[in-house]
């Protein structure tokens, strides 16, 4: 598919997370993505109750609205989340994120990282987000 | 990076000299337009890895605010610092930035390179690029 033209510098926003808890110490993540110029895009990804295993559902889901995105801007990239962390930056907690991206059969391998405050989804989101912005012209 | 999608600003390249007082960090970003501008920072007189990635970042803060092209832009390393994640050496760094009477705070990151100016650098360009628009 021939790749349209797109917003350069338009910038994939964050709009919103929720954390849901489920029965049987499960969890379920919502993240929500707008683009300034029109259009949300909503994921969900569910996982069991606890820091890690959110953490991980958080960037799941953001990738799954970041391939909205993707799909809605005629885009042929793709994501894979490949690890998410926590651990501690300039005396702080933080998140980190490592994504696999492919983009016309090349590979690369983005980081991303956020301050990790009491809204680890949003924090997750974040992270994903810095980590595909510069190289998604999108975002 | 040929084939991938367009970023309005790119890396070109650090170097290091010895000057009279410390090592002369200088970074080099260029625009599609062929525009190139370049940012320099005084590093300490030592090998330090660390001394360098921090000359790389404040070199790259300062060509950053030159590419930026708007009057009142202010972009200050305020942190950086080394962690191993994933299993390699990464580098993240705290920026403040000023930019259209606006000031952000702001990290980056960037995966450990050979050279510890190119890491530095290139965690401030991932700081920065999405609020200076120059993703």
């Amino acid at each position: 598919m021939k790749e349209r033209p797109h917003h350069p510098g338009e910038r994939v926003r964050f709009y919103g997370a929720q954390r849901i808890p489920l029965a049987g110490n499960q969890c379920r993540v919502r993240v929500r993505l707008d683009l300034p110029s029109g259009g949300s895009y909503v994921a969900t990804a569910d996982g069991a109750s606890g820091l890690d295993h959110e953490l991980r559902a958080a960037g799941r889901a953001t990738l799954d609205a970041l391939r909205q995105v993707v799909k809605a801007k005629h885009l042929q990239v793709t994501f894979e989340l490949v690890e998410v962390s926590a651990f501690e930056a300039f005396g702080k907690p933080g998140v980190m994120v490592s994504i696999k991206a492919e983009h016309n059969r090349q590979l690369r391998s983005l980081l991303g990282f956020s301050p990790l405050d009491e809204d680890a989804v949003r924090s997750t989101a974040v992270a994903v987000l810095s980590a595909t912005n510069r190289f998604l012209a999108v975002a | 990076m040929k084939g991938w999608l367009p970023r309005r600003i790119r890396f070109v390249k650090s170097a290091s000299e010895q000057g009279a007082d410390g090592r002369r960090v200088s970074v080099e970003l260029l625009r599609p337009d062929e525009r190139r501008y370049v940012g320099q920072a005084e590093g300490p007189d030592t090998d330090s890895d660390l001394d360098l990635t921090r000359a790389g970042a404040e070199a790259a803060a300062q060509a950053v605010v030159s590419a930026a092209g708007v009057d009142g832009t202010e972009v200050k390393v305020e942190a950086l610092e080394r962690v191993n994640m994933f299993g390699r050496d990464i580098v993240i760094v705290s920026v403040v930035a000023t930019y259209r009477g606006q000031s952000f705070s702001l990290f980056g990151i960037s995966p450990a390179h050979d050279d510890p100016a190119t890491t530095g650098a290139l965690a401030v360009l991932s700081a920065t690029n999405r609020v200076l628009e120059l993703s």
